[in-house]
């Protein structure tokens, strides 16, 4: 059973006197325990529509339900983001000044959800799983590299407990060894863990290992 | 990692930007807190300055108002003459003295009396002061209506053996009153405690000319006196006037006390207007008892004599009533009077701290102005440096309220440290700058010499103006480190510091983390 589902979204913009539609009336389903890839070129309006699932846009037709809800309506977008859903993105978007340890605890700080009171521990251990030692989760993260940066992202999006991890090109400034490790974490926890994993990504490799395909053109998916 | 460990963490880590906002609001803070410390010293000093002031108010006759109402006007002074100007009455003075804020009052008639017998006291032992040998001598009557004078409530001289006036003894009646002399006048002229003195008008019969002045032993001879019209008076008290033990000739309370002591005779106003009446009808009758034409110029005048005027006088109960008193007490005033007090002796300390004043409000004003807007704009800088962290805050889905009170508290914790130490660096250096700017004021408005300050109504009645050294001046102006110059420091620099932080905020609010991170 989809724990996310997209129902006939549409988006698009103005630009001067045309319409220009980036998604045209697509619907999807996503499910715990499975790894899905949404495959495209650049500007084929993945990136768009992982903003429209992680709520950070609003759609201009149709519904983005999480667990038949409305994310935007009935759970708000704010908290949905806050309480249902980790991010991983390409540049990581860490915050540079503090620890590895430090920015998979802002995340604990910020959730609403239920998490173990020594929140310390649960980063060092969350991190460590993900193969980020003790000693490197208390660098600052640009001291570290981009692959350890990438998987303290990740660290970060399990921290709040949550069912749903959304990736945006996750492995795009990597390198190839470390892209395989990163897509097998992510598989991993698709698969050992439980978690619905969408990852938007223009690798067909990527998208290769991925239980679910869905790929965009044209503003709308492609059977596959 | 809640937003207030992230914000103190963000302090700590990121030492370079702290470093710069906080020299910054030091800076600010520092000219802030000086343009303050000055505001705060120069409310102390007003303060300082009034209660050394004794809270003492009179009325005078405004001659320039009443100048500027006759301009126009002419009159030959052989048959027009120019209106009595109103008279300040005892009703006006009773009026005045009933308002709340008064907590003493009293009017004083001024009159002189002579004597052939009693010799005004010289403090450095002359002799024929007040006159030629054979000549009276003139003594000053001060006239009082209360049991308590003015002089010795307010300290200025004190009963040093007797006692003042009973209640008994301010009421009109009777040819004897009670009168206190100097100490010093008494044993030079061999009076004790009791005693009686008689002191008179003279009213001369007019030479062959109409003149009723004159001097020399002739003119005084017995036979020249047409009446001698006199009062008894019983001494019942000495009084004597302290002086600081720095006085010296040069000084003008030297001179004061030379003057009092030699002259100045303290009695009931009945008395004298009771001996000026008869004085009155005396010089009216002097002419049926002579062959001597009264002058034509004698003769002309105003139909009406004037009322009698006299010299109020008013302490306040606290001298912070000063302005609801005159506010009070103008209405009241006969047309062509005003109020005047002991503090238009501050004038010039007034003066060179309005000046002051002046500069440490627009140094203020354009320091808040400043740390505005400076603080605005590197706020917004850093927080656009920062605003990838910004846009991690808002895709983790954290409150803006709580971003808002993140970055709030940065730049307070930041401010309070730099505001603190500016507390203290700017009004070590105000003080001293003030301290000397205020020094070269007074020093260039003191240059004037002591000789020549204006005499006033109060030096007039025994009551010594300021004359305050421009060291004593100084030492009132007082810049303190009060609770309230602190709080209010405090206040407009951390109000200043959070207003700054609202044009950055807005930034914050309409940040877009899609366009930021994606």
């Amino acid at each position: 059973m989809a724990i996310l589902e997209v129902v006939n979204v549409q988006y698009g913009f103005q630009d001067g006197e045309n319409k220009r539609v980036i998604l045209d009336n697509i619907s999807a389903g996503f499910e715990k325990g499975k790894f899905h890839a949404i495959l495209g070129d650049s500007g084929s309006g993945k990136t768009t529509f992982l903003s429209l699932i992680s709520a950070l846009d609003k759609p201009h037709g149709g519904q983005i339900l999480f667990e038949n809800k409305d994310i935007n309506r009935d759970i708000g977008a704010e908290k949905y983001r806050r309480n249902h859903i980790g991010m991983v993105f390409q540049a990581y978007n860490l915050i540079p000044f503090m620890t590895a340890a430090e920015n998979v605890r802002v995340a604990m700080s910020i959730t609403e959800n239920d998490l173990p009171a020594d929140e310390a521990s649960v980063a060092y251990n969350l991190l460590d799983h993900i193969g980020i030692t003790r000693d490197k989760a208390d660098r600052t993260v640009n001291k570290l590299s981009g692959g350890e940066q990438q998987r303290v992202a990740i660290a970060r999006a399990l921290s709040t407990n949550v069912d749903l991890i959304l990736a945006d090109e996750p492995t795009g400034n990597l390198n190839e060894e470390m892209e395989a490790e990163i897509v097998n974490i992510l598989k991993n926890l698709a698969h050992e863990h439980d978690k619905c994993v969408v990852v938007v990504t223009h690798s067909k490799d990527i998208a290769a290992q991925a239980d679910v395909i869905f790929k965009l053109k044209g503003g709308q998916f492609l059977d596959e | 990692m809640n937003f207030f460990k992230r914000a103190t963490t963000s302090i700590v880590r990121r030492p370079g930007k702290t470093v710069i906002l906080l020299l910054l609001v030091f800076i600010l803070g520092t000219v802030i807190a000086g343009a303050i410390s000055v505001e705060g010293a120069i409310s102390n000093t007003d303060a300082n300055l009034r209660r050394n002031m004794q809270p003492i108010v009179s009325i005078e006759m405004n001659h320039q108002d009443w100048a500027n109402t006759l301009e126009g006007e002419y009159f030959d002074w052989i048959t027009t003459f120019p209106p009595h100007p109103p008279a300040l009455t005892v009703d006006h003075v009773r009026a005045i003295g009933a308002l709340d804020y008064v907590g003493f009052y009293d009017y004083i008639i001024e009159g002189w009396l002579q004597s052939f017998d009693l010799s005004p006291y010289t403090a450095d032992g002359r002799t024929g002061f007040g006159g030629m040998d054979g000549e009276p001598r003139s003594f000053t009557l001060r006239g009082t209506s209360t049991h308590e004078l003015v002089q010795v409530e307010q300290g200025i001289m004190e009963v040093v053996q007797g006692r003042q006036f009973e209640e008994s003894e301010l009421v009109a009646g009777g040819d004897r009153s009670a009168i206190i002399v100097s100490e010093a006048f008494a044993n030079y002229n061999n009076l004790a405690l009791h005693s009686t003195i008689t002191l008179y008008h003279f009213v001369m019969f007019p030479d062959e000319d109409g003149e009723l002045w004159g001097w020399g032993t002739d003119w005084w001879a017995d036979d020249n006196i047409y009446a001698r019209v006199g009062m008894e008076f019983e001494i019942i008290g000495f009084y004597d006037i302290p002086l600081g033990p720095d006085v010296d000739e040069n000084h003008q309370d030297y001179w004061d006390r030379v003057t009092h002591v030699s002259s100045t005779m303290y009695v009931p106003n009945w008395a004298i207007e009771d001996v000026d009446a008869r004085r009155e009808a005396a010089l009216g009758s002097v002419w049926d008892a002579v062959d001597v034409e009264q002058p034509e110029w004698m003769t002309h005048g105003p139909e009406e004599a004037p009322e009698r005027s006299v010299t109020p006088l008013f302490r306040l109960e606290d001298p912070t009533y000063l302005d609801d008193f005159r506010a009070a007490a103008t209405p009241l005033l006969p047309d062509h009077h005003m109020l005047v007090d002991l503090s238009s002796t501050f004038d010039g300390i007034s003066s060179s701290m309005a000046t002051l004043q002046t500069i440490s409000d627009w140094i203020l004003y354009v320091s808040i102005g400043a740390t505005l807007l400076i603080l605005s704009l590197l706020i917004t800088l850093f927080l656009r440096d920062r605003r990838y962290e910004m846009g991690v805050y808002l895709a983790l889905g954290e409150k803006k309220g709580k971003i808002i009170t993140q970055i709030l508290m940065e730049v307070l914790v930041t401010s309070v440290v730099a505001i603190t130490l500016s507390v203290f660096v700017g009004h070590l250096l105000s003080s001293q700058m003030s301290r000397a700017m205020l020094i070269n004021q007074l020093q260039a408005e003191q240059s004037d010499d002591h000789w020549n300050r204006d005499w006033t109504i109060f030096d007039q009645i025994g009551i010594p103006t300021n004359q305050m050294s421009v060291d004593e001046m100084i030492d009132a102006f007082e810049v303190s480190l009060g609770i309230e110059t602190v709080g209010l420091f405090y206040i407009i620099g951390l109000g200043a510091v959070v207003l700054s932080t609202l044009v950055p905020v807005v930034y914050v609010v309409t940040l877009n983390p899609k366009k930021v991170l994606m």
